[in-house]
């Protein structure tokens, strides 16, 4: 079995900032970096839109150059890059299982870094009365089936949520040719940037719902529509407000929420969803620490970059036997 | 053209046990489903319990009719290959009516299902989570748990080995009698049958309207469920019942074979669920009655809600009332618990047509069935699509094999999508997958039935 001084989970922004800042501090260690896609990258590849980039590498770039660029800054590296690679479950003896086409094999490490990223709130965990029918995707999963695969969801879509990810959907409906006839929002102001709510929403007149909440989705085979409700201070539904709007998909951008089900399996302490970690990123196993989105949901991707790297440094000093 | 002995419209749990026990004798026999898989009505959204029959009288029928389900399912579940699990049932009482019901309950099933009454302490000490209102609680050890769809697999493909054959997308549109043989338009094959078994759940009442019978006086109730994740607590043992109402068995709180914790259902008319606003309170309701019994369940663990529906009639069932006509039979009116009594309907079906016709028992395969799971043992894994529930490519591949042609078939046959993240990582993986194998334009892939069409094309 190899055997490597830090074990990376995940080739996204988290993971390469982690692999680049510990082999700038500690030079001589080894390091592995096991990424379930055949490319490093991990959301950002489906991030076609500009915007990332401006603090940590002083330039616009798109979601896909960021990932080129903070990658080829480790591409030369002593690093281990293990790609189509799952890791199937985290072991109490400091191994983790992987798997990939060749078959089932297993790494071990002394220090096990979480780059797992985040991953949607799934609509269906709202309890939302709806025949379930097609046309309902995750905000997210529509991005990767929209530029990834250019598969067309429908014609006329309902987006719920106006957060980034809602509002820049919204942008990119438009822009493939798809009508957007509504963007629900709970709270009564859009959640996302004030860049974003201007140029996803006001330039492109698409209307906006504050104060909204989706209280049924119709249609059996397919979508037809959606009701929506007006809510009170307490977010609960005004019935007499309601309304019916027309389509045939809808988007949900609800939230995001760290993926940790890896560190769940193997017995870390969590509470509300997220892992109970120190500010050293260390969580409730000595040797299991976690950075970017697995930790907490960053607004943006430099974020994730800069935080990686301060919680590497406190990774590096750590003593995994206290 | 086809020509069968016997035609069974249907493959919910009924029309699956059915077409399962006639295979095993010389006719021919054929499976008509509407939609594009097995159990795709109210045996889907089953809850899997096995009753005990202790909600039921005890001479009934429909008592002896549990039990002997409950045998049936326990001898086959190893030579089919489907998971069956033995279960406790505990059911609650929260005040003196309820705890008189319960002692009702125990002292009919006294012989038969060995019940224990409960008090106070003993339920603090085994069900700590549960709420001090909890006066008493009656426990039974013979109940049992399946999964519904994986059995209506079980029973469908071991049907096929034996000569069935199945026609899904099959939706019958027309049936006229010449001589003694029924000639049945569908909307892709044209049918010939002697005998016609109607197994059709909802949909039997528009089926008889072809067969010239009259039509039933069914009301349709909506059950709703909550899905938890499998890490939500607290983790159940036992089958927990509600205290029981008058018009149904009550909720139950379970904890699926997969390790999910399942609650629900609640019991509503489908008509008043065309107002919005009953619609989404009722799942509310649902809930806090849940919260009622058990306090600490959080509503974040909720992964996935779904509706289910059953049919009341006015009669009580019975089996002498199935044949309806020398060569048709309906089965209808089952209201509750139809996974349960399924294989005594079965048997009691074969045993009509026996008195008809004689029936000649040929030699059958019996354990040629292979789980998917065991079938894809040894075979090359392949990269993993669903990281929640740790599905494999050979997994999928093997579904799709098995006839899976859409995204529902597909989760549930190897529960890709069943997880956390209810398929938001796994799905468009599925669907370049299905999209791949079976050579579908991307317009041509359904997430179920025809008509669910997931994209409208390819964006230019």
């Amino acid at each position: 079995m190899k055997n490597f001084d830090f074990m990376i989970i995940g080739a996204g922004a988290a993971g390469i900032a982690a692999a680049k800042q510990i082999a700038n501090k500690l030079p001589q260690a080894s390091c592995a970096v096991v990424e379930r896609d055949s490319r490093p990258g991990g959301i950002l590849l489906q991030c076609i839109h500009p915007g990332f980039g401006v603090q940590y590498f002083k330039e616009e770039l798109t979601g896909p150059e960021y990932a080129e660029k903070a990658f080829s800054e480790i591409e030369n590296l002593k690093i281990e890059l293990f790609f189509n690679t799952t890791v199937t479950a985290i072991n109490k003896d400091r191994t983790i299982d992987c798997s990939n086409q060749i078959g089932f094999f297993q790494l071990s490490f002394s220090k096990l870094i979480l780059a797992t990223g985040s991953r949607e709130v799934p609509l269906s965990s709202l309890a939302i009365p709806s025949m379930r029918p097609s046309g309902v995707f995750g905000a997210g999963e529509a991005q990767l089936l929209i530029n990834r695969y250019a598969f067309k969801p429908g014609s006329v879509g309902v987006i719920i949520g106006a957060g980034d990810i809602g509002l820049i959907m919204a942008r990119r409906l438009v822009y493939e040719g798809m009508k957007v006839s509504s963007v629900i929002e709970i709270q009564n102001e859009p959640g996302g940037v004030r860049r974003n709510v201007q140029t996803c929403i006001y330039d492109l007149n698409i209307s906006l719902r504050t104060n909204s909440t989706l209280v049924q989705i119709h249609g059996k085979e397919r979508v037809t529509g959606v009701t929506v409700a007006k809510v009170d201070q307490k977010f609960s539904p005004d019935f007499s407000a309601q309304e019916y709007i027309p389509c045939d998909f809808v988007l949900s951008a609800i939230g995001l929420m760290p993926e940790i089900a890896l560190a769940k399996d193997a017995g870390a302490d969590f509470s509300n969803g997220h892992l109970s970690i120190a500010p050293t990123g260390r969580s409730s196993i000595p040797w299991l620490f976690a950075c970017g989105n697995a930790a907490k949901i960053f607004p943006i991707v430099d974020e994730v970059s800069y935080s990686t790297e301060k919680t590497i440094d406190c990774v590096a000093k750590a003593d995994c036997n206290e | 053209m086809k020509n069968f002995d016997v035609v069974i419209i249907g493959a919910g749990i009924i029309g699956t046990t059915i077409a399962w026990h006639l295979c095993r004798n010389n006719l021919k026999i054929g499976l008509l489903e509407k939609s594009s898989d097995v159990a795709n009505g109210a045996t889907r959204a089953n809850s899997g319990i096995l009753h005990s029959g202790i909600h039921e009288e005890q001479n009934s029928e429909m008592f002896s009719m549990c039990r002997y389900g409950l045998k049936w399912y326990k001898n086959w579940a190893n030579k089919l290959d489907f998971p069956f699990a033995e279960k406790s049932t505990v059911v609650l009482a929260n005040n003196s009516d309820s705890l008189a019901k319960l002692r009702q309950m125990a002292d009919g099933h006294r012989t038969t299902l060995a019940p224990t009454n409960h008090s106070g302490p003993t339920i603090r000490n085994r069900w700590p989570f549960l709420t001090q209102k909890i006066v008493g609680a009656l426990e039974t050890k013979m109940s049992a748990q399946i999964l519904p769809y994986e059995t209506c697999r079980a029973l469908l493909e071991n049907s096929i080995d034996n000569g069935l054959a199945f026609h899904p997308n099959c939706e019958v549109s027309s049936a006229t009698l010449n001589g003694e043989t029924w000639r049945i338009e569908t909307n892709n094959i044209e049918i010939r049958a002697k005998y016609v078994i109607l197994a059709a759940g909802h949909g039997n009442n528009q089926v008889s309207a072809y067969f010239d019978l009259p039509s039933l006086a069914q009301k349709r109730i909506s059950g709703a469920y909550f899905m938890l994740g499998k890490t939500a607590q607290p983790q159940i043992e036992e089958f927990i019942f509600s205290p029981p109402t008058a018009h149904s068995k009550g909720i139950v709180l379970q904890k699926t074979i997969h390790g999910n914790l399942m609650i629900g259902p609640d019991s509503i008319p489908v008509e008043e669920l065309e107002d919005e606003q009953k619609n989404w309170e009722r799942l509310c309701l649902l809930w806090n009655s849940c919260a009622e019994m058990i306090p600490t369940f959080d509503r974040k663990d909720i992964i996935r809600t779904f509706t289910g529906e059953r049919i009341n009639v006015q009669n009580e069932f019975q089996l002498e009332n199935l044949l309806v006509d020398k060569s048709l039979i309906r089965i209808d009116g089952i209201k509750s618990p139809g996974l349960t009594v399924a294989p005594a309907i079965a048997t009691k079906v074969e045993k009509m047509l026996s008195e008809i016709i004689p029936l000649v028992k040929k030699i059958a395969t019996i354990d040629s069935r292979k789980s998917l799971e065991k079938a894809v043992k040894g075979k090359k894994p392949g990269e993993i699509l669903c990281r929640c529930e740790k599905v494999f490519y050979h997994q999928i591949s093997e579904a799709i094999a098995r006839g899976a042609n859409n995204i529902e078939s597909l989760r549930w046959q190897t529960r890709a999508g069943m997880g956390g993240c209810q398929g938001s990582f796994c799905r468009p993986q599925l669907i370049a997958t299905l999209k791949n194998e079976l050579k579908l334009r991307t317009n041509e892939i359904c997430l179920k039935n025809k008509g669910s069409e997931m994209f409208l094309g390819d964006l230019k």
